[in-house]
Order: structure tokens, then C-alpha cells, then sequence
């Protein structure tokens, strides 16, 4: 056998070992684990405790929500990055079409932090929203639920995240040659029956992985949520800090277990019903 | 969800505190794994004449440390502890960190589990001169001493109550207003039950008559009572939110969201820079105390360090840190030490600005103060409170 | 159900470019007809007008007398097979093809039925539940067709259909063409850059260049009465000499070519400013006798080329010309530098006035 391919790939594979499986494995294994009072630390005596405090104090219900509401901002990130990518790829030259990509890009060059601030400052009780709908004389004193709440909480997520859509559905609409939809019209269909017959079905491996990314993001985001929410509004990186601080290492760990089983179910699921590999291989004909 | 620095001079600072709250579900297995990770400290601080000091940022002086050196003969080597106490509890206990660092600057509360635990050990206060002149009160702070021995050595003391728009309100003297259905969607919390349940407590104590003994460490029952409250108000839309942080806090305060809320001092001090007509409460019901204290880790008697961290614990008590901290942060120690060294270099700190701090911070004291807990005995149970609240 | 076509004096300009400029063409109902010239002269643009995915920047389409600019292309009588076939990927043949029928409103037996007949007009049948992956390169492109031309459409658009394929699947699916036109009587037209598609289907073909039509007419005009040197050279006349004057004899007119006279076909010829002589290579014969010989030249090389070898000849001023013959005479070895005659069969030579159109036939 030849060994220098062997050795090429050896540094990945040892990298996302590392990085990726033993993090992960140790998290499944710590979550069986017991908290011991004695070293603050854990023991491994084997115990579904913490996966039985997730059923406590509606910290179940806070997992939920937070599926829900990855899933919701999912689905609008979507909605809103297929027109993005459709004006991109088919409307645009190559110049412009730079310059757009750039220009979405734009949000990842500023702290997600300071985003999630801004919205504050927008969407509160004297921000621009606000003032303007009073100045237009649509609502006499402020509209409370622009901001602390979960339509806030959605705003940000989704300015936030957009752009993990985009790329993707960029990405597949690549391989989408527009003759397709001239096709598609010249037999008949009109432009929105052509984009949910053809253009939906040809990038549903782009809208997955647009939907996938993003779903993540939100599993794992905690900033919208604290800055924009309501009162002690709660997702699942919040609970599991709050969680840590009080050294229940064994609940934090069954917590992020259950999230990632269902990330990975999404995975295996949206892989083998739109083949997420497909978004890399060369044009359709 | 323990206190965070306010920022040097209360500059807008989006923390590194908030970007290790963010690392969420990764960084679970991430902040696991970095319980056993050597990220410095003793091995920066192996030369004789240096202490390796894991604190919370509050204590860090930054560049001002070398001058700390020159004055003290002891040269520190900061490292940031993250300000959660579980993970640094559990790093002295089941980790490494005895093995990098001499002295502790933890939030005042945990001293009896870590006694308990043998991951400190006490001070020996004839090492310490200038320990005498810390103001008696502070002295008194319960959780320094277990079993009669110096654990804890008050470092930075403040007490917080309720930052209020006076021309909204007019003059707040309780916590009731903070509860008042007359604010309801104008008052908010902070995202801690470390200081929320407290200051509940404290209402509940004080104001209504409830059977509650210490505010700070709640029994069961007690916390159930606290909790049940503090639950009702929340579903009646009393709060407009719960704030994180010193940023989030201003803003509340600046753009009006809200006309009271519980808070840390500094706050009131910024909404006035931005020209608001803002109040800091001196409420019946009194303050709510804290402290960052220091503590002799269990590493520096094992490696022969501790004369050195003696030394260096003596230098915070000195004068110049405790003027240096009030310069930047606003922040006291408690002694009048500072006076003294602001007097004799009235050109680095004005000894009036110096002599105003202390006594602000002495006419709190005056009064009424339950001290901060950032380790009660049902610590595990507060956060199971915590989340029936977020969750209700 | 064929549909005539008026275009009135179409431009299409992109900013500064101007890929059509002013055509006027007719296309009669059920014409095979086609738009030949090489890529960027503007053919595959008309295409797209007449399809409907694009609107002409001044005058008018008109289909049977009634405009249509403002009818989008799916409301549009027209169906095209693509130059890249754009067949649905994610779709069976089947599919494919019933696609413009289900948006129709056909369903059922009826739309099967269909399918399947299209299916075996372009001789697939069966081949319905395969997906678009399992064809080979013909079988898509008869796919293409059956999707068209199941539809019915009045005007069939054959955009550069043959590109990409070899060269037997490109004479089988040019006789298939013609079939189906018979077939269909729709009008056909086909947008290619290659002169033998055009020469052997068309009924009527125009050769585009920059945006305009150069010469417009039936087939063999093209090769009879180029209108100028560019025609010329794209139907394939590669030989044009450039004469030294034009004589006026009792036969007619001649043109002198480095002393040696071309009798030429047009009699009204004159010579123009760059006024040209085109060689039909096809009307050439190496003669037997020199005596009786149009010409004498002088061999440069002979390349063999199957069944026939090209010799190419030289003036005594360098110009040159080509003359095929048979690889089995004898002339199809002889070596260079040796005297050839040569005599012209009429209309071998004609004089080009290097630009203009030709009167239409």
C-alpha cells in the first residue's frame, strides 16, 4: 500500500477526531455520569439522573422551544435567502453579482453581539420603529412587544443568520442551468409554477442544507435570545450555562446530548432525502 | 449569572464574558475539557517574588500591575477564573488549578465549600499588617472565617439596591416598586438568581413580614416562597426583561425601556453621563452587600509560595490598588489605606474623589445590608427555582 | 395550426451592443426554416424574441398577423428543444415529457397516451419511466423533441439541437427532423452554425452576421449567387481570387487573374471596389488536354481525404484555389510544382460585389 496518501489524510481524520468525536463521545459518556459533592467534579457511577432532571423544572419544555424556534427561523431564513439567490444567480452579472455576495457577507464582519445590541436599539420603546410608527400617528405610545419578546427574538435570529441560508442556496442554484426554467416556461408553466416545479425540487439539497445550517446556529445561539427576549426567556445554550454554574455537569451533558441526537437525526434524515452531497457535484443536465 | 465586571471607566465593552456564554451546546464539552487544561499562571509565576492570582476580572488592575510590583515587591501574574464559581470550584477541587495558582479572588460565598473541600487553607493575619486597617464591617463579613480561621480577605466591597428615574416616579425607598402593578412592563430584574432571589427575599423579609432568616442562603421552604413570588409577578408581564450584563443594563436605563430596576451602581453613574435624570434607591429594606474576596489556595502551601502570597495580599490592602480600582471601576476596598496613599500622591489620584467613595460606600454599610451569596447551600436547587421561573 | 411569422424591423441592443439590428424577415407557415451564422451574429437572439424570453428594444413580432411582444413565452404558441436540451433532471422521460401536457390541464389515460406517443414518434418507446441519467446523448436529445413537440406548437424553435453529438447520431437525428416536419407541419425554425444542417433542411435559410441578415433565400441560392465573399465562405466556397480587371467579351464577362481569364456566370457583372471571384469548388475539372484548358496552374500540395483528395493550385501571383477530384485519378498524386489544366464548368466562377444582399427569389 502506498503510504503517502495514507499520511495525507492521517492529520484530518486525527484533527476531526479530536475536535469533533472524542468531544462528543465525552459528552454522551459524562451525561450517564454522577455528580460527586465531594470533588465537585463528576464519578462515573452510572445514573439517568440528569437525563431525569431534564423532565424537572419544564426544562423540557425549554429544549422544545428551542427546536421550535430553530426550526421557525429556519424556515423563514429559507423563504427569504431562495429570492436572495434566485436575484443573485439569475438576475445578476458576474460584477454584481460579487458585490451582492459581499454585501451579505457584510454580517459576518460585525460582532453577532453587537447585531443582537442593535436590535435593541431599533425595536425599543424609543427606537426607529417605534418613533416612526408614532410619528406616522399608526399608535399613540410605543408598541411594547417589538422588542423583548419572541418576535424579537426571531428578528434577530434571522438577521442574524440569513446569510448560513444564502450560501448554500447560492451554491445549488449554481448548478441550476437557467434554460430550466426557460424550459419550463416554454411549455407552458408560468413563473411561479416553473420555480415550485423545477427550481424548488433541483436546489432542495441547497434549502436543506440552508434550513440544516441555520437550525444549528439557532440550537446553539444564546445572544438573540438574551438580549431580545422577555423576561428570563430561555433557550438551550442559556439553560446549559445556567446549568454549569452550578457545577450539574451530568444534567449540561444529557441536555446538549439530546439537542445534538436531534441535530444528527435532522442530519441523517435530510442527507438521505436530499443528499447533501449532491450540493457539491458538478451541474445537472 | 454571577456579577460581571463593569468595564474599566465604564467604557461600552461587550465582554468576553458573554462570548463564553455563547460557545452554548459546544462549549459545554469545550469549558468541560478546559477543567483539566494548564492555561498558565504558576508556570508564569515560578520565579521567587511572583504570585500566580486567578480572580474575577473585577480585581484586575491590567497595566497597572507592574506598579503594583514596584510598590510591593511582589510581582502578580493575573489570569481571568471566568467568574462562574461551579467550574472554578470544580477546577480547585477536581482539577488543576491548585497546581497553577497561589491566591483566589472569588465572589464572596464559596469560601466554606472550599474550606471544606481543603482546596484553600487560611491566611495568617499577623502576615498580613494591613489588614488592620480594613473597615471593622468588613471584617465582619460572615463568610471570611470558618471555624474561627481567616479564609476570606474582603478585597473589593459594594452594596447594590434599585437605579430609578426619579422624574418618572419620584422618590423609591423599596423593592415594592419593583413589584408594583402600577409599573407592571416598566421594571426589570437582572438575569442572576444570585442577586434576583435576594433582593426578593429582602422585600419579602423587610416589607412583608415573611419568615425568612437569611437572604442570602434560603432554606427550602424559603426559597419556595421567594420563587412562587417572584413566578407571579413574572406572568402578570411585571418585567419588561431580565438584563445580562452591564451593557444590556445601561441600555435599559438610557433608551427608557424601563423607570426601575434592581442593579448594579455603576449603572446609575452611566445613565447621568448620557444626561438622564437617574437615582440609586436607599431602600428600607437595605442593600444588598458583595464582595470579591482572596483567598490562600491550597497549591501556594504546597510549593512554599505563601509568604509571598502573604506579601501580595498585604500590597491589595496597601493603598494604591485599592485607589487604582477606584480610579478605573469605581470599585472600593475597604480601608482607608486609599486615603492615605491618594494624600501622599495627590497627583495620581485626588484624595477627595478617594475620601468621596469611601464615604458613599461607608453610608450604605450604615445601614441595613444582607450580604450576597454566591454559594448557598441550596445553590442546585436555586437554578432548578431559576428555570421553573424562565419557564413559567 | 402552422403560424407565419412577421418580424418588422427588430433590433435588440445589449447596453452598448447591438445584437440585432433592424431585421425584417418573413417566415411562412409550416417552413423549415433556418438562421445559420456563427456564434454571437445574433441568431440565437431572434430565437429567444420569437420564443418569448426576451423583448426586441424596437419593432415588432407579429404571428399570423396579430403581435405578440406582449405575450409571455408560456402563453406563446412556440415550443424550443435547447441547445442544452434542458431536460428536467429530477424527472422521468415520462415526465419530461407530459410536463407542458399536465399544465394543460391533460391528466389521466389521456395524458399517458400522450406521452407515449410522442415517445415513439421520436422513436423512445417504453422509455417513459427512465430518468434523464439512463439516456446516452441521442436519446436525450430525442427526449427534447418529444417534449416540444407533444405540445403541438404552431412554430418549433431547434436551437444548435445537434451540438455535442457524433457525427452519425448528427445525420440520423437531421433525417429525424425532416421526418417530423413532414409530420407536423409546424413551422420549423432552426438556429445553427453549421452549413450542412442548414443546406440539407432548410426550406428557406437566412446567414446572419452582426446583428443583421447577409443573404436570405433557398439553399442552393446560396451556393448559385452568394451575395458577397462572407456568404460565400460560410456556405463553403473557399476559394476567392482577387481579379486584376474585368473584360466584357462576346461571352460574356471575365474576369483576369494574374494574366489567365475566368469566364464568370453573372452577365451584368462590373467590377466593384473590392469586388471578388468565387471558385465553386464543386464546378472545377481537371482537364485532360491542355489546349483546351480554362486554366493552367501550378500544384502546391495534395491533401487525401478519403474518397476525394483536395489539390490545391497557384497563380502565378500566388493566389490560390482548391480543386477536388477522385483519390483514384491520377491527378490526386502528382507532384507539386507539376502543370495542371483545368476547365470550368458554367457558373463555376461569379463575381461578388462584397456586400449587399442579392434580389430574393
Amino acid at each position: 500500500m502506498n503510504r503517502r496518501p495514507l499520511a495525507l489524510i492521517a492529520s484530518p481524520l486525527l484533527a476531526i477526531l479530536m475536535l469533533g468525536v472524542v468531544p462528543l463521545v465525552l459528552v454522551l459518556v459524562w451525561s450517564f455520569w454522577t455528580w460527586d459533592p465531594a470533588t465537585y467534579w463528576i464519578k462515573p457511577d452510572l445514573s439517568l439522573a440528569g437525563y431525569g432532571a431534564i423532565l424537572d423544572a419544564g426544562r423540557w419544555t425549554v429544549i422544545v422551544s428551542t427546536l421550535l424556534k430553530a426550526a421557525g427561523t429556519a424556515a423563514l431564513c429559507v423563504v427569504l435567502a431562495f429570492p436572495i439567490a434566485y436575484a443573485v444567480h439569475f438576475l445578476s452579472g458576474p460584477r454584481l453579482q460579487t458585490l451582492l455576495l459581499a454585501l451579505i457577507t457584510i454580517p459576518f464582519f460585525t460582532s453577532y453581539l453587537i447585531r443582537a445590541f442593535s436590535w435593541r436599539l431599533v425595536l425599543g420603546r424609543t427606537g426607529i420603529v417605534n418613533t416612526t410608527l408614532q410619528h406616522l400617528g399608526l399608535t399613540q405610545t410605543p408598541v411594547d412587544w417589538l422588542l423583548f419578546s419572541n418576535f424579537a427574538v426571531v428578528v434577530g435570529l434571522v438577521a442574524s443568520y440569513l446569510p448560513f441560508a444564502i450560501f448554500p442556496l447560492v451554491l445549488a442554484f449554481r448548478r441550476v442551468s437557467p434554460d430550466l426554467m426557460a424550459a419550463a416556461q416554454d411549455l407552458g408553466a408560468g413563473f411561479w409554477r416553473a420555480v415550485v416545479t423545477v427550481l424548488v425540487p433541483l436546489t432542495m439539497s441547497g434549502i436543506f442544507a440552508g434550513f440544516l445550517f441555520v437550525f444549528v446556529m439557532v440550537a446553539g445561539s444564546s445572544t438573540e435570545v438574551q438580549m431580545l427576549g422577555g423576561a428570563g426567556a430561555s433557550i438551550v445554550s442559556v439553560m446549559i450555562n445556567d446549568v454549569m454554574r452550578v457545577a450539574n455537569y451530568p444534567l449540561a451533558f444529557a441536555i446538549s446530548t439530546v439537542v445534538l441526537a436531534v441535530i444528527f437525526a435532522l442530519v441523517l434524515i435530510g442527507n438521505a432525502a436530499f443528499g447533501l452531497a449532491s450540493l457539491f457535484g458538478e451541474e445537472e443536465r | 449569572m454571577t456579577r460581571r465586571p463593569v468595564p474599566s471607566a465604564f467604557a461600552s465593552n461587550i465582554g468576553r464574558r458573554q462570548i463564553l456564554k455563547l460557545m452554548g451546546i459546544g462549549g459545554t464539552a469545550l469549558a468541560a475539557g478546559g477543567l483539566g487544561l494548564s492555561l498558565g499562571g504558576r508556570a508564569l509565576a515560578q520565579e521567587a517574588g511572583t504570585v500566580a492570582f486567578w480572580a474575577t476580572a473585577t480585581l484586575d488592575i491590567a497595566d497597572k500591575w507592574p506598579e503594583f510590583a514596584t510598590q510591593s515587591g511582589i510581582a502578580p501574574e493575573f489570569t481571568d477564573n471566568g467568574n462562574d464559581l461551579g467550574p472554578v470550584i470544580a477546577r480547585l477541587a477536581a482539577g488543576n488549578a491548585n497546581d497553577l495558582f497561589d491566591v483566589g479572588g472569588f465572589q464572596g460565598g464559596a469560601e466554606k465549600e472550599l474550606a471544606r473541600q481543603g482546596a484553600i487553607v487560611p491566611w495568617d493575619l499577623s502576615k498580613i499588617p494591613n489588614y488592620e486597617g480594613v473597615w471593622s464591617w468588613a471584617k465582619d463579613i460572615a463568610y471570611l472565617k470558618q471555624d474561627g480561621k481567616q479564609y476570606g480577605i474582603p478585597t473589593v466591597i459594594n452594596a447594590d439596591s434599585i437605579i430609578y428615574r426619579p422624574d418618572k416616579l419620584g422618590k423609591i425607598d423599596s423593592y415594592g416598586a419593583i413589584f408594583d402593578p402600577k409599573l407592571k412592563g416598566r421594571v426589570a430584574m437582572e438575569d442572576a438568581w444570585i442577586n434576583s432571589a435576594i433582593f426578593t427575599a429582602m422585600y419579602l423579609k423587610e416589607s412583608e413580614n415573611q419568615p425568612i432568616k437569611d437572604p442570602g442562603n434560603l432554606s427550602e421552604s424559603e426559597l419556595g416562597l421567594v420563587m412562587e413570588f417572584l413566578i407571579k409577578h413574572k406572568t402578570d408581564g411585571q418585567f419588561r426583561t431580565f438584563w445580562n450584563g452591564w451593557e444590556q443594563g445601561v441600555q435599559l436605563v438610557a433608551d427608557e425601556e424601563v423607570d426601575a430596576m434592581t442593579g448594579w451602581e455603576p449603572i446609575v453613574y452611566e445613565g447621568r453621563k448620557r444626561g438622564l435624570q437617574v437615582e440609586y434607591a436607599a431602600p428600607v429594606e437595605g442593600y444588598e452587600g458583595w464582595g470579591n474576596n482572596t483567598v490562600l489556595l491550597k497549591g501556594a502551601e504546597d510549593r512554599g509560595t505563601t509568604e509571598a502570597a502573604h506579601r501580595f495580599v498585604d500590597g491589595l490592602l496597601g493603598g494604591f490598588y485599592g485607589c487604582e480600582l477606584g480610579k478605573a471601576r469605581g470599585y472600593i476596598v475597604p480601608t482607608d489605606k486609599n486615603l492615605d496613599y491618594a494624600k501622599a500622591h495627590p497627583t495620581e489620584y485626588a484624595p477627595e474623589e478617594v475620601e468621596k467613595l469611601a464615604e458613599h460606600v461607608k453610608a450604605k454599610f450604615a445601614g441595613k445590608v444582607f450580604w450576597q451569596n454566591a454559594r448557598p447551600d441550596n445553590f442546585q436547587l436555586y437554578e432548578e427555582w431559576w428555570q421553573k421561573l424562565r419557564n413559567a | 395550426m402552422a403560424i407565419a411569422i412577421d418580424i418588422q424591423s427588430v433590433s435588440r441592443t445589449y447596453g452598448p451592443i447591438k445584437a440585432l439590428d433592424g431585421i425584417d424577415l418573413s417566415i411562412k407557415a409550416g417552413e423549415f426554416f433556418t438562421l445559420l451564422g456563427s456564434s454571437g451574429c445574433g441568431k440565437s437572439t431572434l430565437l429567444k424574441l420569437i420564443g418569448g424570453f426576451d423583448r426586441p428594444s424596437e419593432g415588432r413580432i407579429l404571428f399570423d398577423g396579430r403581435d405578440v411582444i406582449d405575450v409571455p413565452a408560456n402563453k406563446r404558441p412556440v415550443n424550443t428543444v435547447f441547445q442544452s436540451l434542458a431536460l428536467f433532471p429530477h424527472m422521468t422521460v415520462a415526465e419530461n415529457v407530459g410536463y407542458g401536457l399536465k399544465l394543460r390541464g391533460v391528466s389521466g389515460p389521456s395524458l399517458k397516451a400522450k406521452v407515449e406517443d410522442a415517445l415513439d414518434l421520436v422513436e423512445l418507446p417504453g422509455f417513459g419511466p427512465r430518468t434523464i441519467g439512463m439516456m446516452s446523448g441521442g436519446q436525450r436529445q430525442r427526449v427534447a423533441l418529444a417534449r416540444a413537440l407533444v405540445m403541438e406548437p404552431g412554430i418549433l424553435l431547434l436551437d444548435e439541437p445537434l451540438t455535442g453529438l457524433d457525427e452519425r447520431l448528427r445525420q440520423q437525428m437531421r433525417d429525424e427532423f425532416g421526418r417530423l416536419h413532414r409530420r407536423t407541419g409546424a413551422t420549423f425554425i432552426l438556429v445553427t452554425h453549421n452549413q450542412d444542417e442548414a443546406l440539407s433542411l432548410s426550406d428557406r435559410m437566412a446567414i446572419m452576421h452582426k446583428g443583421r441578415i447577409e443573404q436570405l433565400g433557398v439553399p442552393a441560392q446560396f451556393f448559385e449567387c452568394p451575395a458577397n465573399s462572407f456568404v460565400a465562405r460560410f456556405v463553403g466556397i473557399e476559394t476567392l481570387l482577387k481579379p486584376e480587371r474585368i473584360e466584357m467579351r462576346d461571352d460574356g464577362p471575365h474576369a483576369i487573374v494574374a494574366g489567365q481569364s475566368l469566364r464568370l456566370r453573372s452577365p451584368e457583372a462590373s467590377l466593384g471596389a473590392d469586388g471578388l471571384v468565387a471558385i465553386r469548388p464543386d464546378r472545377l475539372r481537371i482537364s485532360e488536354n491542355i489546349d483546351i484548358a480554362d486554366l493552367v496552374l501550378t500544384v502546391v500540395e495534395t491533401t487525401f481525404r478519403g474518397l476525394q483528395t483536395d489539390v490545391r493550385l497557384t497563380f502565378a501571383d500566388g493566389q490560390s484555389l482548391v480543386a477536388v477530384v477522385s483519390s483514384d485519378s491520377p491527378t490526386a498524386t502528382v507532384n507539386p510544382g507539376t502543370q495542371v489544366p483545368l476547365s470550368l464548368l458554367p457558373d463555376a466562377a461569379m463575381l461578388l460585389s462584397g456586400s449587399g444582399m442579392p434580389p430574393v427569389a
